[in-house]
């Protein structure tokens, strides 16, 4: 899935970041440990990154540390969840949540009033598939209950989030990142969500 | 953050063991042992430690004598005369050690000066980083933006040893080494990459790429050189 990769030294003259800046941030826990792809090559060992994530890593960090505290945007960037709740106001009001998703979720579990990050997490799962048109409210129904049920267990983990469908039946899965999975061809990918990647740019709507 | 007023200090005189758990002050004078995590303010250990599980020390980690942790070590501070075995990572902010240190994980810091030797199996990433080589060294890699290795400096409190045993090189040994301004002595590495590179005398290098300036000693060896 990503194929496409870049070196430590390609990365450092297209960004222009120094190693030190670059080591600051892996100790840092900016940068993910698994990020750090080492390969042998004719010049020795060299270390690889995955071209499209780092460079969309660093230009966040370069645009965001004036404003806040390395240590900050480590959490802001870490696959932890937050430790807060909105209140379904804020939600619509800060347009976290569309207030169809939000509908759709009181008349699927009823009233609640303070959504905690986890939940947030989940509707902005279907937010963002709904938008997309890719799902219908039917399958939503599949999905939250599937991410309500089993994505505790990946806390703090890495994980994709696969949306799929065969012969108009559709069906999800989580699976840990980095892993190699090949489906038969009847299978169609609708969609796949990184949820490291969500979970960062939801923390970014929230502060 | 933490509620310091409900920890109590453990503190080991002689001889003893403890389960581990959440502490203000931890010490243990003479021979301790602890057989779980220890989550604490301030951890002094003069003699010998035996940590099974992780040592957590929030602020300053004081280390005379030898110990070794079997889990990971992070700490605001540490301080080190004598000997240390990790057997997981360590995450400092400052490192002043005096001594050996063995790590089998990576060791991060920020600032990070050691007089004495080291064998760290993964990467020694600081930010400033100081080493007096007075024991051989290895390493896997290292990353940093200022990178200082030098043999034994002025205080040579060791200097003895090298009376006693002649021709003991101190070298240092790396894969590679990384950095924005790297002075390099008695180094042997594969690779060594940076803005600023000089190497001092006794450096053995496969391969130099520098992108500002480059300064060899005329004993330094190197194989290829080029700018990136």
């Amino acid at each position: 899935m990503e194929s496409d990769l870049i070196s430590k030294k390609e990365l450092l003259e297209l960004t222009g970041i120094s190693y030190g800046q670059l080591y600051r941030w892996k100790r840092k826990h900016l940068i993910p440990e698994d990020w750090f792809v080492r390969k042998s090559t004719f010049t020795g060992q060299e270390t690889f990154f995955p071209k499209e994530r780092i460079l969309d890593r660093i230009e966040k960090i370069k645009n965001m540390k004036g404003d806040i505290t390395l240590d900050d945007l480590a959490d802001m960037l870490s696959p932890n969840l937050m430790e807060l709740t909105l209140t379904r106001e804020k939600l619509v009001e800060h347009k976290i949540i569309s207030k169809t998703t939000i509908d759709f979720y009181t008349s699927e579990k009823g009233e609640i009033h303070e959504f905690p990050f986890e939940k947030i997490l989940y509707l902005h799962v279907l937010d963002k598939m709904f938008e997309s048109g890719k799902m219908n409210f039917e399958e939503g129904k599949i999905i939250l209950n599937f991410l309500e049920e089993k994505y505790p267990k990946y806390k703090g983990k890495n994980c994709e989030l696969l949306f799929l469908r065969k012969l108009g039946v559709s069906t999800c899965c989580l699976i840990s990142k980095p892993c190699e999975i090949y489906f038969e061809n009847g299978i169609k990918t609708i969609e796949s969500l990184n949820m490291s990647d969500l979970i960062e740019e939801l923390k970014i709507k929230i502060a | 953050m933490l509620d310091n007023h409900n920890r109590v200090d453990l503190k080991i005189n002689g001889q003893g063991t403890s389960s581990g758990g959440k502490y203000n002050t931890v010490s243990i004078m003479g021979e301790g042992e602890v057989d779980g995590d220890i989550d604490c303010v301030n951890t002094k250990i003069y003699g010998e430690g035996k940590l099974v599980g992780n040592l957590k020390t929030e602020k300053t980690a004081n280390i005379k004598g030898h110990t070794s942790i079997r889990g990971n070590l992070e700490a605001e501070k540490i301080k080190l005369q004598g000997e240390i075995d990790v057997d997981g990572e360590v995450l400092v902010d400052e490192a002043t050690l005096t001594g050996t240190i063995s790590t089998s994980g990576d060791c991060n810091a920020e600032i990070f000066t050691l007089e004495g030797g080291f064998t760290i199996k993964g990467l020694l990433n600081a930010d400033i980083l100081k080493i007096n080589l007075y024991w051989p060294c290895e390493v896997q890699e290292i990353g940093g933006s200022k990178i200082t290795i030098k043999r034994d400096g002025k205080l040579s409190f060791l200097g003895l040893k090298n009376m006693i045993m002649p021709g003991g090189h101190n070298e240092l040994k790396a894969d590679i080494i990384e950095g924005d301004d790297v002075y390099l002595e008695n180094t042997i590495a594969k690779v060594v990459r940076g803005d600023n590179i000089n190497l001092g005398p006794g450096c053995k290098i496969e391969l130099v790429e520098y992108k500002n300036n480059f300064k060899q000693d005329k004993t330094a060896e190197v194989g290829t050189k080029k700018t990136i």
